[in-house]
C-alpha cells in the first residue's frame, strides 16, 4: 500500500482478491485502530455490493496483536456473519496465538484455520452444504 | 607524768624532756590559761599573748562549751580527776585539730588541786586518716559483702550486704563454720583443707567461688579472703570482702557455651584487613582441607581460583570488607589440591573501639553437598521438561501428545509453546491431547489443558483430548468445568480413530494377511 494513501484523509483502499468465489482479505502489517475501523467499513462494503461464497481474513502477516485489534475483527467476522456470509480467520502465528490465550480474550464466534487453503476448502463445502 | 611535781627538782629534767617534746599547757583550777610552751602554741596556731588569760573554752565547740558534759568534766579536774584522751579542739581562725592529751590535776599539801597542767600532742594528720580509713571501709562495707572469720573457720559477724547475697540472717551464721556456705563434696575434700592452711599461714585468697544460699542456690562470688595479722605477724581472723557475680557468672557462660556451639558446628577464620589469615578452626580447616600452619598468614585468594582473584569484583570484595561492610552470600572456593568446595558463608567485619573494622570474622559452612545435590536436581529438572513435551507425528496433519505427570503453570507454557510451534511446522489439522498419564485434574489443570485446546483451535487445528479415565471424567463435571466444544474421547485408539475419519481415512484390514 502506498504510504501516501494511509496518510490522505480518505478511507483506505484496501488490498483484497476473489478467489474461488471468495474474498481473501490479507492483512499485512500491524493496523491502528482507526485503520481497522475503516477497513471493517470497506470490507463489509465489498461484500455487501458481491456475492461471494465467503470472507477469508489472513492475519499471516502480523506478528503481533493487541486486545482492541481483535476485537475489531472479532467484530467484524459476526457482522459479516450477519450479512449472511461465513469469515474464517487464517494465519495466526504460535506467538499470536499465544497472547491472545494469555490475555484471555473472547474466542468464540471465530472460525479459524491454518492456511488459507483450509479456509476456502471450509467455505466452499459449508456453502455447498447449505445450498 | 601524774607524779610530776612542780618543786621537784628530781623530776625538772624529765619536765624539760617532756616540754621539748610535747604540747604544754597550764591552767588554774577556773580553766584561765596560765602558761603554755611554743609546741602546744603551734598545735592551736595561737600567740601565747592571744590566750593568756583566756579560758579553756576557746579551744573547744561552742556547743561543747555550753553542754553539761563541759562543765562535768572542770567539775571533776576540780575534785582532782585525770583525764586522758582524743580530743577535738578548735585552733585559731576555727582550724580543726585533734590532740591527743592528758589533763593532769596538780595538788597541794592538802590534797587540793591548784592547777592543771595538760601535755597534748597533735594527732590531727593521723584522726583524718583515721577517718579516710574508716570512710573507705564503710563505703566497702555498703558496696560489699564483707564477713568475718576467726582462724577456725568459725564466723564472727558479717555485714547486711553479705547476708542478702547469702540469705542467712546474722544469728544463724554467728559461731558456725565456713563450710556451710560450701557445697559437701567441696567442704570435705583437701582442697578445703589446704585453703584454710594456706589462711592460716596468712596468705590471702582472691578468686571467683562457688557457694550455697541458704535456700540451696548455688551463686558465685568473687571474694577476697584476707587474713588479719596481729602483732607477732600471726594471722588472728580472715576478713572475706565478697561480691555476688552470679549474674555475670551465667551471661558469661552463656555466651561461651554460644561461642563453643559455633566453635563445634561452624567453620571460623579471621583476616587482617589486607586479607591475609590470622586464625582458623578446625572445622573450618576440615572444610578446606589445610593445617592451620598451612593457612596462617597466607592470604584469602588461596581459597579462590585465579581468575577470581585476580578479578576487579573480588578487590572490590576486600574494599567493601575495608568499609566495615558486611558480605554474606554462597561462596565457590578451593580447598586443598584444587579441590572444588562450596560455602555459605558471612564475613562480619570487627570494629575496635574507634569504630574502624580491624580483621574479618568470616563464619562459613560447608554446602557442597547441598550444592552438587541442587546441581544433579535442576539437571534433572531440565532433562524432565526436555521430556515433558514429546510431540509425535502420528500420521500426515495429525500429532500427538502424550502428558505424563503433574501440570503446573511452567509447564503448561513449554506444552503450548511446543504444540503450537509443531502444528505450524507440521500443518497438522488434529492434534490429540492423551493425558491418560496425568494423574489428577483439578479447576486448575483442566484450566490449562483447555487454554492449550483453545490455542491449538484458534490455529486451525482441531484438538482432541483423550485418556481420560471414569474418575477424571467425573471429576471434571462434579468440578463444574465446561469443556465447551472441545472433541474428547476416552482412550487414545478413539482419538486416533476420529482423527482418521474425520480426514476422510479408515484403517483396513490388508486382505492378505488374514
Amino acid at each position: 500500500m502506498d504510504s501516501k494513501f494511509e496518510f490522505a484523509n480518505e478511507a483506505p483502499v484496501i488490498t483484497t482478491y476473489t478467489t474461488q468465489g471468495c474474498l481473501v482479505f490479507p492483512v499485512q502489517t500491524e493496523l491502528s485502530k482507526d485503520t481497522a475501523m475503516d477497513i471493517q467499513a470497506e470490507l463489509l462494503q465489498q461484500v455487501h455490493s458481491t456475492n461471494y461464497l465467503g470472507v477469508v481474513i489472513d492475519l499471516s502477516g502480523i506478528e503481533i496483536i493487541d486486545s482492541v485489534l481483535w476485537k475489531i475483527l472479532l467484530n467484524t467476522s459476526v457482522m459479516i456473519n450477519v450479512l449472511g456470509y461465513r469469515t474464517v480467520v487464517t494465519g495466526l502465528s504460535p506467538g499470536v496465538v499465544a497472547s491472545i490465550i494469555d490475555v484471555n480474550l473472547e474466542l468464540s464466534n471465530v472460525k479459524t484455520a491454518m492456511t488459507i487453503q483450509d479456509a476456502l476448502n471450509f467455505l466452499v463445502s459449508f456453502k455447498s452444504f447449505n445450498k | 607524768m601524774a607524779l610530776f611535781n612542780d618543786g621537784d627538782i628530781s623530776n625538772e629534767d624529765l619536765f624539760n624532756a617532756i616540754n621539748r617534746s610535747q604540747g604544754f599547757i597550764e591552767f588554774d583550777m577556773d580553766g584561765i590559761i596560765v602558761n603554755c610552751n611554743q609546741i602546744f602554741l603551734d598545735v592551736v596556731g595561737y600567740d601565747f599573748s592571744e590566750i593568756k588569760g583566756k579560758h579553756h573554752s576557746i579551744f573547744c565547740d561552742e556547743s561543747f562549751v555550753k553542754s553539761q558534759e563541759y562543765s562535768d568534766f572542770w567539775e571533776k579536774l576540780n575534785l582532782g580527776e585525770f583525764y586522758s584522751g582524743e580530743y577535738k579542739r578548735i585552733g585559731k581562725n576555727g582550724k580543726e585539730v585533734y590532740i591527743q592529751a592528758t589533763y593532769n590535776p596538780i595538788f597541794d599539801k592538802n590534797n587540793k588541786p591548784t592547777k592543771v597542767l595538760k601535755f597534748a600532742t597533735d594527732v590531727t594528720a593521723r584522726k583524718l586518716k583515721d577517718i579516710e580509713t574508716e570512710s573507705v571501709l564503710s563505703a566497702v562495707r555498703k558496696s560489699q559483702g564483707v564477713i568475718e572469720f576467726n582462724m577456725d573457720g568459725s564466723v564472727i559477724t558479717a555485714n547486711d550486704k553479705f547476708l542478702d547475697i547469702i540469705g542467712y540472717s546474722l544469728e544463724e551464721i554467728k559461731g558456725k563454720h565456713h563450710r556451710i556456705f560450701c557445697e559437701e563434696s567441696y567442704s570435705k575434700s583437701d582442697e578445703y583443707k589446704e585453703f584454710w592452711e594456706k589462711l592460716n599461714q596468712g596468705v590471702y585468697e582472691v578468686n571467683e567461688f562457688k557457694r550455697i544460699t541458704k535456700n540451696n542456690e548455688e551463686i558465685y562470688i568473687q571474694a577476697t579472703y584476707s587474713p588479719i595479722l596481729g602483732l607477732n605477724d600471726k594471722p588472728v581472723k580472715v576478713i572475706k570482702f565478697a561480691a555476688d557475680v552470679t549474674k555475670q557468672k551465667m551471661n558469661n557462660a552463656e555466651t561461651e557455651g554460644k561461642l563453643n556451639a559455633i566453635d563445634k558446628s561452624l567453620g571460623t577464620i579471621e583476616f587482617n584487613m589486607d586479607g591475609t589469615i590470622i586464625t582458623a578452626n578446625d572445622k573450618f580447616l576440615e572444610i578446606a582441607g589445610y593445617s592451620l600452619d598451612e593457612v596462617a598468614g597466607k592470604h584469602h585468594r588461596i581459597f579462590c581460583e585465579d581468575s577470581y582473584a585476580t578479578s576487579v569484583e573480588y578487590s572490590d570484595f576486600w574494599k567493601k570488607m575495608n568499609r566495615g561492610e558486611f558480605d554474606s552470600g554462597e561462596y565457590r572456593r578451593i580447598g586443598k589440591n584444587g579441590r572444588e568446595v562450596y560455602i555459605q558463608a558471612t564475613y562480619n567485619p570487627i570494629f575496635d573501639l574507634n569504630n574502624k573494622p580491624f580483621k574479618v570474622l568470616k563464619i562459613a559452612s560447608d554446602v557442597t553437598e547441598k550444592k552438587r545435590r541442587e546441581n544433579e536436581s535442576a539437571k534433572q529438572a531440565a532433562l524432565i521438561m526436555d521430556m515433558s513435551t514429546p510431540v509425535m507425528r502420528l500420521w500426515d496433519n495429525v500429532l500427538l501428545l502424550p502428558i505424563i505427570g503433574l501440570v503446573d503453570s511452567k509447564r503448561v507454557q513449554t506444552i503450548m509453546e511446543a504444540a503450537l510451534q509443531n502444528i505450524l511446522d507440521y500443518q497438522a489439522k488434529f492434534f490429540i491431547l492423551d493425558i491418560q498419564g496425568v494423574p489428577a485434574i483439578d479447576s486448575a489443570v483442566a484450566n490449562y489443558l483447555i487454554k492449550v485446546t483453545q490455542a491449538t483451535k484458534l490455529m486451525g487445528c482441531r484438538c482432541i483430548v483423550t485418556g481420560i479415565s471414569p474418575q477424571i471424567s467425573q471429576a471434571l463435571v462434579n468440578l463444574g468445568i465446561d469443556l465447551g466444544d472441545i472433541l474428547t474421547q476416552s482412550n487414545l485408539k478413539d482419538g486416533v480413530g476420529m482423527s482418521l475419519k474425520e480426514m476422510g481415512l479408515e484403517l483396513k484390514n490388508s486382505d492378505s494377511k488374514i
